[in-house]
């Protein structure tokens, strides 16, 4: 008897430890851990109506496993294709030069930089669009200027398409430009509101905040910032963004297409970006002085994007770099007190405004010149690229999400605001941001107006959206400031600076300066890292230091050479295109 | 039949039996070098080789031209034979471990024991850095919460991102998950043990700790030389998927071993030709590694392996 006991707690333990393995390795990788691909191109016959499973590979992506929930309905009844995302995520590069050297691509493929369109194109691995272009009527119709440069620009010279731009159209700033900062208002409040005079005069204010509120309401520490390093390729991504907060690019906004180059944009002035007084050095420094204070979460080293956005929806983040970044949950900024994220710009600010977009961003859909599926993958991207497939994708249903309301104008139902506002799912699963998520990539901007509704595709644009009641916490961001919004804001004061053609321009990279650039990449990665966790002033400056130096002796003057030719030819392109 | 007939139609269905074997060799061992080709290419991936550019030896100049490279290497080299040595010389770890859970009296407990430490060979090394972000990290970590809760620590211990002791807590980490492992072949060798020199050493007076130093070491010696030997053939292979996943910009610098390094320069870097030529680095290290184990052996046993 006691034997049999013994036995089964045994079991019990050995239970406990094989769930705590899985369990752990759940919560690790929470986002892609339970969507696993059931089905490949083998169960298309028992998919109902017959339809396709697709292989996508989306660099952008965050998400793998065959599409599920409402948009995956869509896309069946619609158009006859299952999505399967191959997993891209922090790897996503890495994956696509394997599958590159394997000598196939799957089905449907969304680029991050023209260079890896134009090798692909060299390969022959993906279709001459050009072939087909009966069939993507909607490319044709709202995407002309944008096919005809990648004709141009990523087709090895060989003037035929292979490749789309994605959010090709009218520029998509509406109530807010793609940056902040945004900090945690109420506790901004709190401290009376005191001046920001430049970046650096954050790092005060933060720390008081963090003092105001040391923890979450589970007992867990608060920190201004929580970082990650999937994002990186070249250098420290998120090091890369705050020069965007002053009209500078260092590698954020072209995608890394000038590689350690520093572009002024509004005066078009150059220099590297590993110079001691360049904007990314800045932001070492700011994000080193911020973690010798305390107020960056130690576990930025080790843990990935999935997990910094869990920290901040669970609220232990005080600082936002894009609006879409932080979490405002209803329930927050409705609460009373409010509390959440507004905008909170610096004296000298002067934040990126991305303008008209005719020849589309530097992602790009293409179709794998050995897909078995061409009619359906022809007929997915030509949905991908129409206003009634991307009305779905960024609205949802009529009649669950939006109506028309009397005057002909489409408006976001109570039901609707519910199912965004507090993240409920729409039926056939999966909430409305998943659809756009999945793939993470869309053919046309959400400014293009549909021609039925005569309002922009996305929601977020639409007037009646905007002239909807605000939420408590915009509500007292708009009393105390008095501005309704922050592009109202930015434009009264005259704190953005414009993007300019020329930066869509630039020519793709040689191989040779582009395998250079790499190589020097995996120094400056690694050093940025070090210097912000740096020990003291003199390590910062040594870990500096040695990134110059080592960049230097792995051919950084050859990159930057290539970089200065390359702007000015952008440059003189563009004003051929005025 | 004349016997000399008999002689050869022998010798051929013995060269018929091993060749599969031969075939297998030359296809895992001798095909893959036809890859060193890439290494006199500015190859990249998609494209046919001969499409790309034939630059002769320059990525090989390269890496002595380039005293920063130079240096890499070097780095890289010392990562190697450091995780590698520490691995060789904690090789006795899991003959000691069978030995003495061996004398433990209560079964359950034993096995108990031995399943535990078993278990963890079968998971994969990114689930045991979930395991190990679960337990270690500064936020959500169980052991920086304990200690904290205990008050034995006045601010977390970032485990994880740390560039001290990273050869010493990656040993740990291979070390938890193999040991019970590597316990089992040596569990099953003193199973082997004649049981009457157990019985001759008790009529002799031998304590617990004398049988073992007397008995079952020695009894177990053969299969921890082979063993042993087994592994410093290995010594170049230090693995990358464990380095891999731990590594870090922290602990980047002492974490990153050949292997790691071709995949960081080779897939993410996109340099697969410069790649290639680290990994024939590797070949010739390997080489040398065989002469010298070859003229230890013949300085000390008198016989040479090759």
């Amino acid at each position: 008897m006691h034997n049999r006991i013994r036995k089964f707690q045994v079991a019990a333990l050995l239970m406990a430890v094989v769930l705590t393995a899985i369990l752990g390795g759940c919560s690790g990788s929470s986002r892609n851990g339970s969507d696993s691909a059931d089905s490949s191109k083998g169960s298309e016959g028992s998919k109902p109506a017959e339809a396709v499973t697709l292989q996508v590979f989306s660099l952008p992506s965050n998400t793998s496993g065959l599409q599920q929930g409402w948009f995956a309905e869509v896309l069946r009844d619609q158009v006859g294709v299952n999505l399967e995302l191959l997993p891209a995520g922090d790897q996503g590069e890495q994956k696509l030069q394997a599958l590159m050297a394997g000598g196939e691509l799957p089905d449907i493929v969304v680029f991050k930089t023209k260079r890896q369109v134009e090798d692909a194109v060299r390969a022959g691995m993906l279709v001459n669009l050009d072939d087909h272009i009966d069939k993507l009527p909607n490319v044709v119709k709202n995407a002309p200027a944008a096919l005809q440069y990648y004709r141009d620009a990523a087709s090895n010279g060989s003037g035929k398409a292979y490749a789309i731009p994605n959010q090709v159209g009218p520029s998509e700033v509406g109530a807010t430009i793609n940056y902040g900062p945004l900090i945690r208002w109420d506790l901004y409040k709190k401290l009376g509101m005191p001046q920001i005079k430049d970046l650096e005069d954050y790092l005060p204010v933060l720390k008081q905040m963090q003092e105001l509120e040391p923890k979450n309401k589970d007992g867990q520490k608060v920190y201004a910032f929580s970082l990650w390093q999937d994002w990186d390729s070249m250098q420290m991504m998120l090091a890369a963004q705050p020069s965007n907060f002053m009209g500078v690019d260092t590698g954020d906004q072209m995608g890394g297409s000038l590689p350690f180059m520093q572009v002024d944009v509004a005066s078009g002035e150059t220099m590297s970006i590993l110079e001691r007084d360049s904007q990314y050095i800045r932001a070492l420094r700011f994000y080193y002085e911020a973690n010798r204070m305390g107020l960056v979460d130690p576990d930025s080293l080790t843990q990935r994007w999935d997990t910094a956005v869990e920290k901040m929806n669970q609220g232990r983040v005080l600082f936002s770099i894009w609006p879409w970044y932080n979490n405002n949950k209803k329930e927050l900024v409705d609460a009373d007190p409010p509390t959440g994220f507004e905008f909170v710009p610096f004296d000298a600010y002067k934040g990126t405004w991305f303008g008209d977009n005719p020849i589309g961003n530097s992602w790009a859909f293409a179709i794998s010149a050995s897909t078995k599926h061409l009619d359906a993958a022809l007929k997915y991207i030509d949905f991908m690229y129409s206003t009634e497939g991307l009305q779905v994708l960024m609205n949802g249903p009529e009649g669950v999400i939006w109506e028309m309301n009397e005057k002909g104008e489409p408006y976001i139902t109570d039901q609707g605001w519910d199912l965004i506002e507090n993240g409920k799912e729409l039926p056939g699963g999966g909430v409305l941001g998943s659809a756009v998520n999945a793939v993470n990539a869309q053919g046309l901007s959400g400014a293009v107006v549909h021609p039925e509704t005569n309002a922009p595709l996305n929601y977020a644009l639409w007037p009646t959206t905007i002239s909807r009641n605000p939420s408590k916490l915009s509500q007292d961001w708009q009393s105390t400031t008095g501005f309704k919004t922050q592009t109202e804001m930015l434009k009264a004061k005259n704190m953005y600076t414009l993007s300019t053609l020329a930066m869509k321009l630039v020519p793709t990279i040689p191989e040779e300066i582009n395998a250079k650039a790499a190589r020097i990449g995996d120094v400056v990665k690694t050093n940025s890292w070090l210097a912000v966790f740096a020990k003291n002033d003199a390590d910062f400056d040594k870990f500096v230091d040695e990134m110059a130096s080592k960049a230097d002796a792995l051919g950084l003057q050859e990159v930057l050479e290539w970089d200065a030719s390359a702007w000015k030819q952008a440059q003189e392109e563009a004003e051929r295109y005025k | 039949m004349r016997e000399g007939s008999g002689l050869k139609a022998a010798g051929l269905r013995l060269f018929g039996l091993s060749l599969p074997l031969l075939l297998v060799v030359f296809l895992f061992s001798y095909l893959p070098l036809y890859g060193w080709i890439y290494a006199f290419y500015d190859y990249h991936a998609g494209m046919k080789l001969s499409d790309t550019e034939f630059v002769g030896f320059r990525h090989f100049t390269e890496l002595i031209d380039n005293p920063v490279i130079a240096n890499e290497i070097v780095r890289v080299l010392r990562n190697t034979f450091a995780m590698s040595l520490l691995g060789i010389a904690t090789s006795p770890l899991p003959a000691l471990f069978a030995i003495f859970l061996l004398e433990v009296r209560s079964r359950t407990f034993r096995k108990l024991v031995q399943t535990l430490t078993t278990l963890p060979n079968f998971i994969s090394w990114i689930l045991v850095y979930a395991v190990a972000w679960s337990v270690f990290s500064v936020g959500d970590g169980f052991l920086n919460r304990l200690l904290l809760e205990l008050g034995w620590i006045e601010t977390e211990i970032n485990f994880l991102a740390s560039s001290d002791h990273v050869w010493l807590t990656m040993l740990g980490y291979s070390l938890w998950k193999g040991l019970g492992w590597g316990a089992i072949i040596f569990l099953a060798a003193i199973a082997s043990i004649d049981h009457e020199q157990y019985e001759a050493a008790t009529v002799d007076g031998a304590g617990r700790f004398q049988k073992m130093r007397h008995v079952t070491i020695p009894g177990i010696l053969p299969t921890f030389f082979v063993l042993l030997l087994l592994s410093i053939a290995n010594f170049i292979n230090s693995g990358m998927e464990q380095y891999f996943i731990f590594q870090n910009p922290l602990n980047k610098d002492k974490i990153e071993v050949l292997d790691l390094y071709v995949y960081n320069q080779g897939m993410v870097g996109q340099s697969i030709s410069y790649a290639t030529v680290v990994s024939m680095l590797k070949s010739l290290v390997s080489v040398a590694l065989l002469f010298v184990a070859n003229t230890l052996s013949k300085a000390v046993r008198k016989e040479s392996i090759i």
